[in-house]
């Protein structure tokens, strides 16, 4: 019998390969695959960690 | 590598006081856990076992759940109050025994032997143990997104499911995130000051150095503008310079606040504007009914895709099944559908120019504090002018909270007031500019100095506007990015999980399949598989002489629509229950003929070898098929004793024969289960003699339509056949034939009207059917050898059957 990927089994190949796709920003899968990992990959989560991202990149313009 | 453990099996199931389960009753398995098939009337309680597997497993009972029943429901009726129900299951793993108690004042609680039981539960919560009767089509029937969502329960893509959701959601609220939309507004504000100083649409950083180049040279030959830093260093110089004097200072503070005086002109338009919005808005809000109906829009098309697409009969409501004029129908909700798409793409329109609207009130509300606040303007500004500039600014925020309310809803909105500083403010600015032109000439200003102060002026108001449109733009550009971002790993996660479902729904597809051509070898469809849809959803298709035909329903008969939901329930817990070896099919093939009732239990026997299969059904009839089909070193035989109110369910291991479990009911003194078993035996002993002596009428008509015979078609066959027998002919025998009918009658009485009291039957009638049974049987055996004249023991195509030693022949 065919052997048929788990839920979880998908989403952790799914971020892991995230990692590696130079087509996807670097800073973006990087937050996704972190909080993933954490169990922390709400919608509020992603938005809090964008929003960070967003801040830090202007303040290292900034500096 | 860790070793993979076998899933388990059911050792023993034990109720008390729980459904109709009153006493202690057990389910017993045997040491090496059986399968079972479980035989018992309408009423008997059979289904008090699969609710309490699912209780034990689930905390509740789904359909009673959707009957309006809860917990009170799940406790025996008739039991002492205040006595606690009990499920306890004892698995092949002896560490895995369980008991859960549900108790009279609330809740339940487990008592387990070994701590490997929460484990086992928490990792059972996605299997599929239990198929019913009345849920066995539910899958067939869910709508293709429901299906999709079921499928990834089923295969434990939860965790998927929330995920994707999960980035959606953020994608969906960056987008519509307020922040974002401010920069974007303010952006293009910044765009639009410097287009205009450009005299320009479009602009690049070059054409905007080009023109500050063009601005310093003119007010000093020696400068000169190509990059940002050369840029800010000329306006710097030129600053100094023309505030270097008091006189020079004056006349710059003179330039900006006529400059901020400009902001008194635009308030009018937007004022207006706002107005004309809420015209707009109004008029919609207007169209409740309109309004309401998008909540149907969905409701729309599905209905107009359910009968365009013919999955419902011509003429009928796809919604309530009222005879309608489909095409009339389909007319009348598209022209509705498009009605409402209009109406959204208006509303959209509204939504837009709120927004913008919204953006530019903000920015020139910061406009009139700016000129209150500034010293050259607050000087020329007049105390009335004043008070009108601040009216103005409070006739902006009432915009701006009626902009507010329109976005946000479809109700009505009342339109601002326009503030009477309105009809004042055109004077009022007139004023402000003619005043700062006086001051200017008493500055003795030359044409050359304003020439002069104006480039200056222009060439600061181009850096600052420059520079803040450059962060905006990056700011807003910051954003865009992470939507855009955001957006390709929503994409590549939702790929991701249509090509995980896609290997899941062949792998359960292939099973379907097998099972579909098992159960219907002669049916004419074939390729049963589970597709994705375009959009999110998934539906069955299959092919129908050669031709795809989906959804499965418009060719299916409700029998085959039947077994497509068993195949899926089954094909899906074969491959994805991870933790529990066994299933439960309970009275499901109460809609199945004979062969294909005898097909499901070789298909469950042969198929799942290694599944302990738990079978509940009140037809005897399969119940003695079964019997017969089954190898007894794997299957259990039970049946269900009449059920009481003083003893709930109870159960004794099955007798072998039919005519045992005659002798068992009268035993108990149930006539009427007697006389129900009794015509299932006399219509099972002619078939077989018609069988045997190859009776035509019944040979021609194999499979489905020989089950539906009733006793007294088959009756009359074999006495057509046999009317030219000699040996059958005598004035005994024709009697005998005659007695049958008679009791053919008694017992149809006896298991149909079993309620009424002037057609009860009695102990003595049940035994003198037996008897003319009896005595009908032994006009086919041979006195001398015992066997009966069969097709087995004659000449090939002879129309003649004889009995094994040739003396009886028929």
């Amino acid at each position: 019998m065919e052997t048929i990927s788990s839920g979880k089994e998908l989403c952790d190949e799914f971020f892991e390969r995230l990692l590696q796709d130079s087509t996807v920003d670097s800073c973006i899968s990087g937050l996704l695959h972190k909080l993933y990992k954490g169990g922390e990959l709400t919608k509020d989560g992603i938005l809090t960690g964008l929003e960070g991202l967003r801040e830090n990149g202007e303040e290292d313009r900034e500096g | 590598m860790a070793k993979k453990t076998a899933k388990v099996r059911l050792r023993r199931l034990t109720l008390a006081g729980f459904r109709g389960a009153r006493q202690r009753i057990g389910l017993d398995f045997e040491e090496r856990c059986k399968s079972l098939v479980l035989f018992g009337d309408n009423g008997d309680g059979k289904s008090a076992f699969s609710d309490a597997i699912e209780w034990f497993f689930t905390d509740k009972i789904e359909y009673l759940k959707r009957e309006g029943c809860g917990r009170e429901d799940y406790f025996n009726r008739y039991m002492p109050e205040g006595q606690d129900a009990i499920v306890e299951v004892n698995f092949s793993d002896s560490a895995l025994h369980a008991r859960k108690t549900l108790h009279r004042k609330g809740g339940y609680t487990f008592e387990v032997d070994r701590p490997g039981f929460p484990e086992h539960l928490s990792r059972s919560a996605g299997d599929s143990l239990i198929l019913r009767h009345h849920t066995m089509r539910e899958f067939v029937e869910k709508s293709k997104t429901d299906k999709l969502a079921t499928v990834e329960q089923i295969i434990g893509f939860g965790v998927v499911a929330q995920t994707r959701e999960a980035l959606l959601q953020a994608l969906n609220a960056l987008k519509k995130d307020q922040n974002l939309l401010t920069l974007q507004g303010q952006r293009e504000e910044r765009k639009r000051d410097i287009a205009a100083a450009l005299q320009a649409t479009e602009f690049e950083d070059a054409d905007v150095l080009k023109h500050a180049d063009e601005l310093a040279t003119s007010c000093d030959p020696s400068l000169s503008v190509s990059d940002g830093a050369q840029f800010k260093a000329a306006v710097e110089a030129l600053k100094e310079r023309s505030t270097a004097g008091e006189r020079g200072k004056q006349l710059s503070a003179l330039d900006d606040a006529a400059e901020k005086a400009t902001v008194l002109s635009q308030l009018p338009p937007l004022l207006a504007r706002v107005r004309a919005l809420v015209v707009g808005h109004n008029k919609l809000a207007q169209d409740q009914e309109r309004v309401k109906a998008i909540a149907l829009q969905k409701l729309y098309d599905a209905a107009i895709e359910a009968m365009t697409a013919d999955w419902m009969a011509p003429g009928e409501c796809p919604v309530c099944r009222a005879p309608v004029d489909t095409d009339e129908l389909v007319t009348s909700l598209r022209d509705e559908v498009a009605k409402i798409a209009a109406l959204v793409a208006r509303r959209d329109k509204v939504i837009q120019a709120t927004k913008a609207l919204s953006t530019r009130a903000a920015s020139l509300a910061q406009g009139l504090h700016a000129l209150l606040d500034h010293s050259a303007a607050a000087v020329f500004l007049t105390d009335e002018a004043k008070t009108d500039i601040v009216e103005l600014s409070d006739a902006l925020s009432a915009c701006t909270e009626t902009l507010g309310r329109m976005e946000a809803s479809y109700d009505l909105v009342e339109a601002p007031d326009a503030p009477d500083a309105l009809r004042t403010i055109a004077s009022c600015e007139d004023a402000l500019h003619a005043r700062i032109q006086q001051r200017r000439e008493q500055l003795d200003q030359t044409d050359e100095e304003r020439a002069f102060y104006e480039r200056v002026y222009k060439l600061t108001k181009l850096l600052d506007d420059h520079l803040r449109y450059r962060k905006l733009a990056r700011q807003a550009e910051a954003y865009e990015a992470q939507i855009q971002s955001l957006q390709k790993v929503h994409e590549m996660f939702e790929a991701a999980e249509r090509r995980a479902v896609a290997q899941a729904l062949a792998a359960i597809s292939a099973d379907v399949d097998d099972f579909m051509t098992f159960l219907h070898p002669d049916d004419e469809f074939e390729g049963v598989e589970l597709t994705m849809t375009e959009r999110r959803g998934i539906e069955f298709t299959l092919k129908y002489h050669g031709e795809e035909v989906s959804p499965p329903m418009k060719i299916l008969s409700e029998a085959h629509l039947n077994s497509l939901g068993i195949c899926m329930f089954i094909a899906s817990a074969r491959h994805f229950n991870k933790e529990n070896g066994f299933l439960i099919l309970d009275d499901v093939v109460t809609s199945f003929d004979s062969g294909h009732r005898r097909l499901l239990a070789r298909l469950l026997s042969e198929k799942l070898p290694d599944t302990q299969i738990l079978l509940f059904t009140h037809d005897d009839l399969w119940f003695e098929m079964l019997k017969s089909d089954l190898p007894a070193n794997v299957w259990l035989f039970k049946e269900l004793i009449r059920w009481t109110k003083e003893r709930g369910v109870d159960l004794r291991d099955s007798p072998l024969t039919l005519r045992e479990r005659i002798e068992n009911c009268l035993a108990t003194n149930d006539v009427s289960g007697a006389a129900n078993k009794c015509r299932t035996l006399i219509e099972e002993t002619l078939k077989e003699k018609c069988q045997k002596l190859g009776v035509r009428t019944l040979e021609f008509r194999t499979g489905r339509p020989n089950d539906q015979r009733s006793a007294a078609e088959l009756t009359g066959a074999l006495t057509s056949h046999l009317k030219g027998n000699e040996s059958l002919r005598d004035k005994a025998s024709k009697r005998t034939f005659q007695y049958l009918r008679a009791s053919q009658l008694v017992t149809n009485i006896g298991s149909h009207h079993a309620s009424l009291e002037a057609t009860a039957l009695v102990r003595g009638d049940i035994e003198t059917v037996l008897r003319d049974l009896d005595n009908f049987q032994s006009l086919f055996a041979c006195p001398d050898c015992g066997t009966e004249p069969s097709k087995q023991f004659s000449p090939p195509n002879s129309d003649l059957k004889q009995c094994r030693c040739g003396a009886l022949k028929i």
